[in-house]
């Protein structure tokens, strides 16, 4: 790989190559080269983003008859100028999406406050209490990453439908073990699943930070007479806030941009639907909303974009502790 | 509107300061163990009671009204704080005596008559009608079985742990023998409030039997229960949205479409029957498919090339660029051609895999090695990363307009079908297409100087990357004067006519195209981490390599893959088992039609469009066995960690 030498080279023979002033020219820019590589990439990557913002803006007919790049022409070739009217209606005079920006917040809260408490005690309790089975207990709670979700929708439906009940066999007695509450279409029961959904991941990225904690901080601790809930809430909690905002930013990321889920437990109709489910309905009217897609997209992902963009050494930190050990 | 968004607060509200009152208390309650005991026995008194009483309550088994008449008073989760009280008065009085027989008194009688009182409330629903033989079996049975267990535990079979034992076994089997076999709700008050307090009896005795607990052991007590307290919330969590419901897809997979009717293995056979999930009908076509010719042919150059260099650094082989390169893009080719040659959801959803894990961690794998300390290192990355911001239906839109194709007598939008009809017109005419070859035979030479120079200064062969990159370009270029390149052709008249390409219809590739959204979004995670692990690489080692006279081409096959290998498998298996439940990109940009369907929207499509439960579990399980494999090997590699 020719691109490590930029930094890291010093070798003689590089040196000599140069030769005089001519060979020096040469051969700087064949070493800026990799990085031209990168940041032709790098733009590849951005056009379908900047594309997508750009006719955003643009009218129907500019939408239709030019790509993205001319958006500085559409007034004169008569396609008319670019302007927020599709935001607007998209928002608040046609789609309403207004309405599901804030279902996807009712969702997305307590889908990340309530996993990120419970986890973290789970997370304290296999870190640094000892208990016997705690170390295959751990494993399965964390292997339980890789169960694909779909294999806990249909009964998970049928929980929230009808509540849970246990007919033993042989003697034919039935006891409810969890109420009906007829949570279907509601965000209760999107929350719910993803709480538990975001669990083995939550208490997988927080154990491998608390368990790395020093040691003696809670040796002193317990010699001063201080219990496990106090030690968890006085020192582990405070210590942890940079592994805990990690995983908020995962979860609301993931929970934000959740389609499956909320299409199973919600539907694709009534007026609880959250961002992704309602996204999908307008590319689902494609022919007649064609102009409008692209704005109620960039709507759609503003908000983890923002989240991303302000929070990302967070963000990128969790993705390091969850899937590199240590 | 605003009412919902109350609501939906006050919820929230209600949820997590609920939940946290739950668990300080909790912790609050075994605190008692060692600070104050009496204290603890009437919490714990009080919460046995009122667990009991609701989930009673619960199932309709006791209630209280002040008359029989329809619109009486309802009482009946007074009923719940009556007995919360009750149970925390007898606790207290049980944790307050030491002596052994006051203890053996208070906790029998109490509890037999706690438990006996309840018959008062008893709806006449549960009035009880036991069985005669059951009642006498099942408590023996169960005394039996605790002796049993004690003396499997090691314990003596003598005194007061005997006696417990045979309490507790006996007092278990009396409620599977009394309310698990008997008749409910044609018996009488009577015999229900027996059922109740022998009960009762049972426990009283097994808690009256028991010693005084000395400080230690209440202090070993508090200890433990963190562990129970700290743990309980998110195994329930997991318990009730991952295990239980993963047994019961697994059941349900065996049962028909209402879920009612056990039909065994069907289901699995209607998805390997079926043409649309699991068609190996043009297996032969593998063998004649120019993708895996190209394949085998690139792996026979891989495998001469590490034996020749091998040879030369005195190794039986040598796995560096020059090697690994073609033999990986060999796999690659071979098994696009294995995967374009079987067709349905099943092939589909491993062709996913295969594609998007492999191109997602090299190109990862190559902006991170690229990006290394140059400028603008940190801008680059966050702008590569970023898709993985965005929701895949929102993904799917944007690249929905990046393929969209428009009639060929408009102009085009969509970014790529510009470029391709452009192109197209471009190399149209016989001029034009020798205008472009040769601009990019320019292309090649100049790459090749590039690769001459770079390889001199850094003491490298460089005749393999010549060579390679030649004979891509005139595999294209022939390609190119045969074919033409771009979308359109001049028709009859000499006039140009577009051919925009149908990206999301063109069988079997659209799967592709598809998949080319989703590394979009994933080559920023596979970038992030390998980026993190090749900036971990020990400098010293790097340093040791280059004064042994490694190039710099070695240095990475060498020492920095070896370094980073471990990390390489966490990013694939990461991504395998997030490709394999795919759903929402088909979903939005073909709805799964044009050949494009994966599992997971199979198994949607069976069990909620169709509603037929049995099958759309058993298409659920089918992803479940095909992660099973990396589950494993994560189970393993952890269990050696820990």
């Amino acid at each position: 790989m020719a691109t490590r030498s930029e930094t890291r080279v010093d070798r003689p023979s590089e040196v000599a190559a140069g030769g005089g002033g001519v060979g020096d020219r040469i051969h700087a820019f064949l070493k800026s080269v990799p990085t031209g590589l990168l940041w032709l990439l790098v733009v590849f990557w951005s056009i379908p983003s900047l594309g997508l913002l750009i006719n955003s803006f643009r009218t129907r007919d500019a939408q239709r008859s030019a790509p993205f790049w001319q958006i500085f022409s559409d007034s004169a070739n008569g396609y008319g100028a670019p302007s927020i009217d599709n935001y607007n209606e998209v928002l608040i005079t046609g789609n309403g999406l207004i309405d599901n920006l804030l279902n996807s917040f009712a969702i997305v809260i307590p889908a990340t406050v309530i996993p990120i408490a419970v986890a973290a005690f789970a997370a304290y309790a296999f870190a640094w209490i000892p208990f016997k089975g705690r170390k295959w207990l751990f494993i399965g709670t964390v292997s339980l990453l890789a169960i694909p979700l779909q294999t806990s929708l249909i009964p998970l439906l049928r929980l929230y439908v009808g509540g849970w009940t246990l007919t033993i066999p042989f003697i034919d007695k039935t006891i409810r073990f969890f109420p009906d509450l007829d949570l279907v279409g509601t965000a209760p029961a999107v929350w719910l699943t993803h709480s538990g959904f975001a669990l083995p991941f939550a208490i997988f990225l927080l154990h491998n930070y608390i368990s790395e904690l020093p040691k003696d901080v809670f040796e002193s601790a317990f010699i001063d007479g201080a219990d496990h809930f106090k030690i968890f809430y006085k020192l582990v909690l405070p210590l942890s806030t940079p592994v805990l905002a990690a995983f908020a930013i995962f979860q609301f990321l993931w929970t934000w941009n959740d389609y499956l889920i909320a299409l199973t437990m919600i539907g694709s109709t009534g007026d609880t639907l959250p961002i992704t489910v309602a996204l999908a309905n307008v590319a689902g009217r494609f022919g007649q909303s064609e102009h409008l897609l692209s704005a109620a997209a960039f709507i759609a992902t503003i908000f983890p974009i923002i989240v991303f963009f302000a929070l990302q050494r967070y963000f990128v930190r969790g993705v390091l502790a969850g899937s590199v050990k240590g | 509107m605003e009412e919902r968004i109350i609501s939906t607060v006050i919820g929230v509200v209600v949820a997590i300061v609920g939940s946290a009152i739950i668990f300080v208390g909790a912790n609050k309650w075994f605190d008692q163990a060692s600070a104050n005991w009496k204290r603890f026995g009437a919490i714990t008194g009080g919460v046995l009671g009122f667990v009991i009483s609701l989930i009673l309550v619960g199932n309709r088994i006791l209630a209280w009204k002040t008359s029989a008449a329809d619109d009486a008073t309802d009482l009946t989760l007074l009923l719940v704080l009556l007995y919360t009280v009750l149970g925390a008065g007898l606790g207290f009085l049980f944790n307050s005596s030491q002596d052994g027989t006051r203890r053996l008194l208070i906790g029998a009688i109490g509890s037999t008559v706690l438990a006996g009182s309840l018959g008062a409330f008893v709806t006449s629903d549960a009035f009880l009608a036991p069985k005669t033989l059951e009642v006498i079996i099942w408590p023996i049975i169960g005394a039996a079985l605790g002796a049993g267990y004690l003396r499997l535990r090691g314990g003596s079979l003598s005194g007061r742990s005997l006696y417990r034992a045979l309490a507790l076994g006996g007092g278990i089997g009396w409620v599977i023998g009394s309310w698990g076999f008997g008749n409910i709700g044609s018996g009488t008050r009577l015999e229900a409030t027996l059922g109740f307090a022998l009960a009762g009896l049972a426990f009283g005795l097994w808690l009256g039997w028991s010693e005084y607990p000395p400080k230690p052991a209440r202090d070993r007590l508090q200890e433990r229960s963190r562990a129970v307290i700290f743990l309980s919330p998110a195994l329930y969590f997991i318990a009730m949205t991952l295990i239980v419901p993963t047994i019961g897809t697994f059941l349900l997979s065996f049962r028909n479409n209402t879920g009612e009717e056990f039909i065994g293995g069907e289901n699995y056979g209607a998805i390997f029957t079926d043409p649309q999930i699991f068609n190996i009908d043009n297996i032969g076509g593998i063998f004649t498919s120019r993708l895996t010719i190209f394949g085998v042919l690139a792996l026979v150059v891989g495998y001469l090339v590490a034996r020749r260099k091998g040879r030369e650094v005195g190794a039986t082989y040598d796995w560096t660029g020059g090697s690994i390169t073609p033999i990986a893009a060999g796999v690659v080719a071979i098994s696009f051609g294995i995967l374009t040659t079987l067709r349905g959801t099943f092939w589909n959803n491993v062709w996913w895999v295969a594609a998007v894990t492999t191109i997602a961690t090299a190109l990862g794998l190559a902006v991170a090695v690229l990006s290394d300390r140059s400028k603008g290192e940190s801008l680059a990355k966050s702008l590569i990363f970023m898709p993985m911001a965005i929701s895949f239906v929102g993904a799917g839109i944007i690249w929905r307009f990046m393929y969209l194709p428009r009639p060929p007598t408009v102009p085009q939008t969509g970014v790529l079908n510009t470029v391709w009809v452009a192109l197209g017109e471009a190399t149209a005419t016989r001029n034009g297409l020798f205008w472009t070859l040769l601009i990019g035979l320019l292309a090649i030479i100049a790459f090749c100087v590039f690769i001459a120079v770079r390889s001199r200064a850094a003491d490298e062969p460089s005749s393999m990357w010549m060579a390679g990159t030649v004979a891509v370009f005139f595999g294209l270029g022939v390609i190119a004067l045969f074919a033409g390149v771009g979308g359109g052709a001049l028709d009859e008249a000499g006039n140009f006519v577009a051919q925009p390409y149908f990206f999301l219809e063109d069988r079997p590739w659209n799967n592709f195209w598809l998949m080319v959204v989703l590394i979009w979004i994933q080559t920023g995670f596979a970038m992030v981490v390998l980026s993190a692990a090749i900036k971990g690489v020990p400098t010293d080692l790097i340093e040791a390599s280059k004064v042994d006279g490694a190039t710099e081409s070695e240095t990475f096959w060498r020492v920095i893959i070896p370094q980073v290998s471990s990390t390489i498998l966490v990013v694939t298996t990461t991504l395998i088992v997030l490709v394999m439940k795919v759903f929402d990109i088909p979903k939005v940009m073909t709805a799964g039609q044009f050949e494009t369907n994966v599992l997971a929207n199979e198994m949607f499509n069976r069990a909620f469009r169709d509603a037929n439960r049995g099958l759309g579990a058993a298409v659920a399980m089918v992803l479940f066995f095909l992660v099973l494999p990396v589950m494993i090997m994560n189970i393993r590699r952890d269990a050696e960690a820990a």
